[in-house]
């Protein structure tokens, strides 16, 4: 099994702590509203709390690209288990956001037609290997051709 | 092809009227603040209609659509306009409806939906009755073509072959154990019925009581007014429910033609509709607690045509019932016709998710007496309700049992079944190659128990209301076999269908039949 690059944390950091921005923001709004003084203060909460599950979540993280089938495990509170056939893959891509670029990573996302398929993605690849696991990807979806999928 | 010339008619209408009273709505407002005259109403209310009437038109003169060989062609639009192709054999449902006034006058429209796009993907309003008709049996017959290898119209358009149809008797069944949510806005918009007879007995014997000083607010028989009143909306709501449904499922009929299944139904507003078996992605026996019951059972069939919450016209329909009211048997009969699965039990999950249940209504139970505890004691007593939680915890036990005893799930030689649901139980059909991504999920909860769900997700149009076939708390270990079951399933069983090529629904339809 594979797991991603270290480096995902940071990422995930990085939105705990906009989380937390914009939630003490809005408390200290609510707080001069109702006259309650450093209500924001419980903003701050929500920094340990995201931080660890920032921790957990990646070393929770693996895939693995199986025979038949893209296989990933993930999830702190409900852990979750997907396995998505080659044969239904419709197209893969790759992603870069502008926090990923600036650590230097990537992401995956493997579209399928069912009705949860945007949520098969793979945060936190170094762009390397993104791409090498898009075009591995497209081919095993090639060569795995099926039946038509809907 | 153009569309019916009355489409222009009902189209300057209807943005005529939009834009004519936009424009006399705009010189009101302009008028109370002093901008424009009043007088402006006379000139821009006619102008705005004029302008929403020539657009209406032009909508109409820009819209033609064209059934091909092998695909059907729409351009539509005034000032964006579009050409859309979409290939015949991706065509899913094709839905035809008819309002009342549509069928005084021999009009109809048409969709087509394709299991891409968010809306109706290709939607003919209106159309002639008879090329509604005309261009179903074409896409028929070039399908049939398709399939015979480009043998183009040798073979003939097969009779229809009816596989149900809902007699009078079991529709009436069907409107009383189903209830429509969808009536309960519809009570309060019927607030002048509501008025008369909840409101204005209610206004009569106690709020005037109350006046009177004969009955005090703390007056114990009020409850059993309140519950009275309660009970009187609900028969109402239960009664308009009833209408509803015998408004939409009158005349219902279920047939086969070719390779699919056609159904239609409604008493004022006709609605027909056709499902190709070949796109078929899952069935699902859908009971309620009620028909279970009374030994009935109605069957529906999900393909990916329509897009999530839209689609199915009236009713706010998700995936078209194939049969909306039966005996078991026959519904039964018709999942093994469509899917070759000849038995739909299930096994159920460990005893522990029982008690996994109780525990859970226990907590909500404990946590309404807490804030009922917490009301009684910082801001008013509360009397009798202090008997809410014991009632409630009353039914948590058979509650958690039912809910226990009505899940399940059964992995099968071709099939993937999974069954939840006490009030509407629902026992989902999924052939293994039509599986798209296989899940398993472990909640924190579920975890503690040793517990774990599987979804097999297929490409059917998924809406909140129905989520795909899940296996909900299994033993760990029994899910994980699932899970490379249904992943090995899948793909085992197409190889086998690309290689020996299975005897498909069609032909078991027309051998049920036989």
């Amino acid at each position: 099994m594979e797991r991603l690059d270290s480096r995902v944390r940071y990422t995930w950091a990085v939105s705990v702590l906009v989380v937390a921005l914009v939630l003490g923001v809005a408390l200290a709004l609510v707080g001069g509203f109702l006259q309650v003084d450093r209500l924001w203060l419980l903003a701050l909460l929500v920094v340990p709390l995201g931080l660890t599950h920032a921790v957990l979540r990646y070393r929770r993280w693996r895939f693995a690209v199986d025979e038949d089938a893209l296989y990933l495990e993930r999830g702190v509170v409900t852990e979750v288990e997907t396995s998505v056939p080659f044969v239904r893959v419709q197209h893969v891509d790759t992603q870069r956001g502008p926090l990923e670029r600036l650590l230097g990573l990537a992401s995956v996302v493997v579209y399928t037609a069912g009705s949860r398929g945007a949520d098969v993605s793979i945060p936190g690849l170094r762009p390397e290997r993104a791409e090498a696991l898009r075009q591995q990807l497209r081919d095993l979806a090639i060569d795995s051709e099926g039946e038509d999928a809907v | 092809v153009k569309l019916h010339p009355l489409t222009a008619v009902r189209d300057a209408l209807l943005y005529g009227v939009q834009a004519g009273s936009f424009g006399f709505f705009a010189s009101a407002m302009g008028g109370m603040t002093e901008m424009v005259p009043m007088r402006a109403a006379f000139v821009l209310a006619p102008l705005g209609f004029a302008l929403g009437a020539a657009y209406g038109v032009a909508r109409y003169t820009a819209f033609e659509y064209e059934l091909g060989e092998t695909t059907l062609a729409i351009r539509s639009g005034v000032f964006q306009r579009q050409a859309r192709e979409i290939p015949l054999g991706r065509v899913q449902n094709v839905d035809v409806e008819q309002s009342l006034l549509q069928r005084l006058l021999g009009l109809a429209e048409v969709r087509f939906e394709t299991a891409g796009g968010g809306a109706t993907e290709g939607k003919l309003s209106m159309v002639d009755v008879d090329d509604a008709d005309r261009l179903q049996a074409d896409l028929r017959q070039r399908r049939r073509a398709a399939r015979q290898g480009g043998a183009d119209g040798e073979a003939s358009e097969p009779e229809p072959s009816v596989l149900y149809e809902l007699s009078l008797g079991d529709l009436l069944v069907l409107a009383g154990v189903s209830f429509r949510w969808g009536v309960v806005p519809l009570t309060l918009f019927s607030y002048p019925f509501v008025d008369d007879l909840l409101v204005g007995l209610f206004r009569r014997y106690v709020v005037e009581a109350m006046l009177g000083g004969t009955l005090s607010p703390s007056d114990p028989r009020l409850l059993g007014v309140g519950l009275a009143l309660l009970a009187g909306y609900a028969t109402l709501a239960w009664l308009l429910s009833a209408a509803v449904t015998v408004l939409q499922y009158y005349g219902f009929r279920l047939a086969r033609l070719d390779d699919q299944l056609v159904y239609e139904r409604g008493l004022v507003q006709r609605y027909s509709g056709t499902i190709p078996l070949e796109k078929v992605q899952s069935v699902a026996v859908e009971e309620n607690a009620a028909m279970r019951r009374l030994g009935y059972a109605a069957l529906t069939v999900e393909t990916a045509g329509y897009a999530q919450g839209g689609g199915g016209g009236d009713g706010g329909e998700r995936s078209p019932s194939a049969i909306p009211l039966a005996d078991r048997g026959t519904v039964l009969g018709l999942v093994a016709a469509i899917e070759g699965v000849e038995n739909v039990a299930v096994d159920r999950p460990p005893e522990r998710a029982r008690r996994r249940y109780a525990g859970r209504y226990a907590l909500v139970v404990a946590g309404l007496a807490a804030a009922l505890a917490a009301v009684h004691l910082l801001v008013r007593p509360l009397g009798v309700l202090w008997a809410l939680p014991v009632v409630a915890l009353a039914g948590a036990l058979p509650g958690a049992h039912l809910k226990w005893a009505n899940r399940g799930y059964h992995a099968g030689d071709r099939h993937f079944l999974a069954r939840t649901g006490f009030w509407r139980r629902s026992t989902r059909v999924v052939p293994y190659y039509r599986l798209q991504t296989v899940v398993t999920e472990r909640t924190v909860f579920q975890r503690r128990w040793g517990l774990a769900s599987v979804v097999g997700d297929t490409a059917a149009s998924s809406t909140l209301l129905s989520r795909s076939a899940t296996a909900h708390d299994l033993d760990d270990r029994e899910a994980d076999a699932l899970h490379d079951r249904l992943r090995e399933g899948l793909v085992a069983d197409l190889i086998d269908r690309r290689t020996v090529g299975r005897r498909s629904r069609v032909e078991r339809l027309r051998d049920g039949e036989g």
